[in-house]
């Protein structure tokens, strides 16, 4: 009772964790979600954040440039620089006086060049004041080798142009300002942006510790301005005006350049915005750690209850090892996956064997284990890890360390299998049954003894109560025999008188051809005394009656040697097992022979034979039955009557009916009728085993033998006999029951 | 006959009094046991701008540091800015120089875009040349007349530059270098006219249309170009190229050395370069070689400022 309660609370008790456990589960798992898409979000507003940012940077830039633009513009309209197309208009030279105009507007460029700086580096790049027609009149700085100035001018005349001139100066955005004097182009001013510093600064501005890089292309192309050429963006990205794209362990975010034909990209490192990790991998991370405590929770958990189990374990253990104490059985543990086998002490001390002196595997069992039952219990372990059977149990020999052998009853049961239901643990004991197995020898050779026994007894019955029949039969059989044998008899009396007769012709002839050689007779009278021979000794009736004397002879022989032979076939010592491929209508012929006599006189025996095929059966037994079935009928008919004999095939089976017109067999007694011992004859008259031996010998053909009767009119056996000998050879197993 | 022996005998008379006058002491021992180094200026151009600075201002600041005394603007006129120096008022006659009397000596040195004349060299004692300077035709920018074209020969663009004024008012300033009497005007067939005001109101003078054109030396023209773009136009040269320098006592042995080692420390020290640059940025373009033996202390031409043509 103690140990009960102890059960229902740890029951109890498992079923509080397991829910706890669950919650807890559950819990973590929301959190775990939670923080996925909570992630996820913030990415999101992560990408929205960076393509504002980029956008403000972009703006920023564009601002830039129209200040830088607006810069040229006034530039262009400043007064000593039209001062200087002034002045040459007026026709002033170089050497008086324009030179110095000249030179005031170089200052002016040059304080453009030099008053605009962003991070202590120069905006303007290059300052350069082109006149009208290509002369270069000022320069603040030498253009790089390349593309011809002048059809760089050329092609950017008119307006204000803001752009890419990467044949001159590829890392630099130009800007070329019309400078018009009374209505008229007279020159043009172009000036060189470096957008480095400006890049550098928007970065270093935003986030100097972020490693990020921003770069301004040309609207749908590819190519970079800056000092960052050894970067590509994705293409997919080149022709959006406005993107944030993902794109490996980069950010790349771009939004066109509002009055220029720039786009402005930013490319920033993944890991710098959304961490080192994927929401996903964050996902996993967090559930591993989650995984991990929660493990630790159960396994912490598990261990108090393991704590509190263990007494109970114990107790259990205890109580198992009593157990087995008791039964004497050995223990065995088997781990299927590695093939390691625990074998208790007990186990081990059943063969003989010490602590040690048997390896821990499978192999050293199975080497135990007698080889003739080897491949029988590998089926029955099959059998139980294929699931055909619950649990494991087979009988076999094993070695002992002795040398001899002990048998042992295994039993076990796969305590564990993996997802495809494979046996991971199997566990069970081995019993010492070598005792009951002597005893079980001894009981079969006295059973096998005994069966034989009966056997003998069996046989006996049968060939007694054939003798029996025989017997009964024996007076019939011997007149049947002695008629023919008198007429036999009296026929070669006959041919004996004949032969003396023939005899004397032959003398007569003999004599008379010497005389008729030596011509002491005549040829007529020759034939005179011959064919008084011949009167004498009838010889014309001899010659006549002596063939049908032979011929009725030799049947009356035959007729003999017919029932001597049925009857000898019939009292044949049958063996058990002697199944031949039989002429079914054949031995029914044989048992009317041997019967015969008792039939003649009483009934017609009519047969109907059906064509029959070779019958795999018992001759001799099958003829007793017959035989038995065919007298019962005629001692039954009290006159005259008739007995029918049919034989044809059904649904595999022979089937032979014997039916008689006889007064038929009362109702009451008809389910006796083939019970031993019952006879409705006088004492004495028979031994009550006839139709119980019947009966005992079809079945033993695995056929039935059915009575259907009518008092009054009559009997009829039905027998059916298997036509297939697989069937018939079955019945070695019956009959040794 | 007469003229030349009673000039002569002024310049006898002059000779015999004057030392006395003058040797009353205002050489480089005096200047130090005065502590005060007088400079003698009046606003003119970016040598002397008027409020306290100026190309001439600064030197002269730097050179009374230099000594170690105090310095002390004296202003001045044009036509008294010998006699301030030297005591002696002095008349011009060609390259000559007429002493017309005497005058209170007010300051030690002279520096003021002061061109070097024949007969500036007969009063004062010039230093190393400091400046270089040209005559120029100006005219405003709505006149007709049309700029030479230059000829590679400055002479020959004088000549052109002369046949331009033929029946035209030309304007200028007695006692300086724009003096017209300097240039010969009447015989180019052209009228005088001395402006009375100062150096600096010549260009506006003609941009009012009191003259036809107008006698500018080129660190003026400079300073007018740029303060009036597009309203004055160069007509041509009236002059050879002229120099400027600072001018001394001619019995001021003493200062006038301290001076010429001052400025040479400054060319070498790359001050003078850099005053120069600072007040007539433009002069570089036109006089080059004037100044290649200053040092470019800020290494201009190293930077990048490259002047086309």
């Amino acid at each position: 009772m103690k140990h009960d309660s102890g059960k229902d609370k740890w029951q109890s008790y498992e079923v509080a964790l397991t829910v706890a456990n669950l919650l807890l589960l559950g819990y973590v798992i929301h959190l775990l979600v939670a923080n996925y898409f909570s992630q996820r979000d913030i990415r999101k507003a992560a990408e929205i954040r960076i393509a504002k940012e980029t956008e403000r940077q972009a703006d920023a830039i564009g601002s830039f440039l129209a200040e830088r633009r607006h810069d040229i513009e006034v530039l262009a309209y400043d007064q000593e620089i039209l001062a200087y197309f002034e002045n040459k208009s007026m026709g002033m030279s170089l050497k008086y006086g324009l030179r110095a105009t000249l030179e005031q507007a170089r200052e002016r460029f040059g304080q453009i060049l030099y008053d605009r700086s962003l991070g202590g580096r120069r905006m303007f790049s290059s300052l350069m004041l082109v006149e009208d027609g290509g002369e270069v009149l000022i320069e603040n700085d030498e253009l790089p080798t390349g593309r011809q100035l002048e059809n760089f001018v050329a092609e950017r005349e008119g307006g204000v142009h803001l752009g890419w001139d990467p044949e001159n100066r590829g890392d630099f955005a130009y800007i070329t300002v019309p400078v018009i004097f009374k209505g008229k182009t007279v020159g043009r001013i172009m000036a060189w942006v470096d957008l480095a510093p400006l890049l550098e600064n928007t970065v270093k501005k935003e986030d100097a510790s972020h490693s990020r890089w921003v770069d301004i292309f040309k609207c749908g192309n590819t190519l970079p301005a800056g000092n960052y050429r050894e970067h590509s963006i994705p293409g997919d990205i080149a022709g959006q005006e406005s993107v944030v794209k993902v794109n490996g362990e980069r950010i790349f975010s771009k939004a066109h350049i509002v009055g220029t034909p720039f786009d402005f990209v930013m490319v920033t490192p993944k890991k710098e915005i959304f961490g080192n990790a994927s929401p996903l991998q964050q996902l996993i991370g967090v559930g591993a750690v989650a995984a991990i405590f929660l493990f630790a929770m159960i396994g912490l958990l598990r261990h108090f209850e393991y704590k509190s189990m263990s007494l109970a374990v114990q107790e259990s253990e205890e109580r198992l090892s009593l157990a087995l104490e008791a039964t004497n059985d050995g223990v065995w543990d088997w781990n299927y996956q590695t093939g390691a086998v625990y074998y208790s002490p007990r186990w081990l001390e059943m063969l003989g064997y010490g602590i040690g002196e048997v390896e821990n595997n499978i192999s050293a069992w199975e080497n135990l284990v007698h080889p003739d039952d080897l491949p029988h219990v590998r089926k029955m372990l099959e059998d139980h890890f294929s699931g055909i059977s619950e649990t494991y149990e087979s009988e076999f020999r094993c070695r002992t360390k002795p040398g001899g052998w002990k048998w042992i009853l295994a039993r076990g049961r796969s305590i564990s299998r993996d997802h495809k239901g494979a046996p991971l643990r199997i566990v069970g004991t081995h019993t010492d049954i070598t005792s009951r197995k002597e005893v079980e020898t001894l009981l079969e050779e006295a059973n096998r003894d005994l069966e034989n026994r009966v056997k003998d007894r069996t046989s006996m019955l049968l060939q007694s109560e054939k003798m029996a029949s025989i017997g009964q039969l024996a007076a019939g059989i011997a007149h049947e025999i002695n008629n023919p044998a008198g007429f036999v008899s009296g026929n070669l009396e006959t041919l004996k008188q004949y032969s003396e007769g023939l005899m004397e012709l032959a003398a007569v002839n003999d004599r008379l051809t010497e005389e008729l050689a030596a011509g002491t007779v005549t040829q007529g009278k020759f034939r005179e005394e011959i064919e008084a021979v011949k009167q004498r000794i009838n010889f014309d009736f001899i010659e006549e009656d002596i063939s049908d004397l032979l011929a009725e002879s030799l049947d009356g022989m035959k007729r003999i040697a017919r029932i001597v032979t049925d009857l000898k076939d019939f009292s044949h010592i049958d063996k058990e097992d002697s199944v031949s491929e039989c002429d079914l209508n054949e031995l029914i012929d044989k048992a009317i022979n041997v019967a015969w006599n008792e039939l003649k006189y009483k009934c017609v025996v009519e047969r109907e034979y059906g064509s029959l095929p070779p019958v795999p059966l018992n001759g001799g037994q099958i003829s007793q039955v017959i035989l038995n079935i065919l007298v019962n009928s005629a001692q039954a008919i009290e006159k005259q009557g008739v007995i029918k004999i049919a034989t044809s095939t059904a649904a595999g089976m022979a089937l032979v009916e014997i039916a008689d017109n006889g007064p038929g067999i009362p109702e009451e007694i008809r389910t006796k009728i083939f019970d031993p011992f019952f006879t409705t004859k006088p004492v004495g008259k028979g031994t009550g085993l006839g139709l119980h031996i019947c009966q005992k010998i079809v079945n033993s053909h695995n056929g039935t033998i059915v009575l259907d009767s009518t008092e009054g009119e009559g009997a009829r056996f039905s027998i059916k006999l298997p036509l297939q000998r697989a069937k018939a050879e079955g019945r070695k197993g019956d009959e040794a029951e | 006959m007469k003229i030349v022996v009673r000039n002569l005998f002024v310049l006898t008379v002059f000779a015999l009094v004057l030392p006395q006058t003058v040797s009353a002491g205002e050489d480089l021992p005096q200047v130090k046991e005065r502590g005060s180094l007088r400079h003698l200026g009046i606003p003119y151009a970016n040598f002397n701008t008027g409020a306290g600075d100026g190309l001439s201002v600064e030197l002269v600041k730097l050179f009374a540091e230099q000594l170690g005394v105090k310095y002390e603007y004296v202003p001045t006129q044009w036509s008294d800015i010998i006699a301030d120096l030297t005591g002696k008022k002095v008349k011009p006659k060609g390259a000559e120089i007429e002493i017309t009397g005497t005058a209170e000596i007010k300051g030690d040195i002279i520096a003021n875009g002061f061109t070097v004349l024949p007969w500036r060299e007969k009063a004062v004692s010039f230093s190393t040349k400091t400046f270089p300077t040209q005559v120029w035709l100006v005219a405003s920018s709505d006149s007709k007349l049309n700029p030479i074209v230059p000829t590679g020969d400055v002479s020959k663009d004088i000549e052109e530059t002369r046949k331009l004024i033929k029946g035209l008012t030309v304007l200028g300033k007695a006692a300086t270098c724009l003096d017209p009497a300097l240039y010969d005007i009447a015989k180019a067939g052209a009228t005088e006219k001395c402006f009375d005001g100062g150096l600096n109101d010549l260009a506006p003078a003609l941009l009012k249309g009191e003259a036809d054109v107008l006698l500018l030396d080129v660190p003026d023209c400079l300073v007018a170009l740029r303060k009036w773009p597009g309203k004055i136009k160069v007509l041509g040269p009236m002059s050879e190229q002229q120099h400027m320098a600072a001018a001394f006592r001619q019995d001021a042995p003493e200062l006038r050395q301290a001076f010429e080692e001052f400025l040479a420390k400054c060319k070498q020290d790359g001050t003078y370069l850099r005053l120069i640059r600072k007040y007539y940025p433009d002069v570089f373009i036109y006089y080059p070689e004037f100044f290649r033996d200053c040092k470019d202390a800020d290494n201009i031409e190293e930077k990048g400022l490259k002047k086309a043509g």
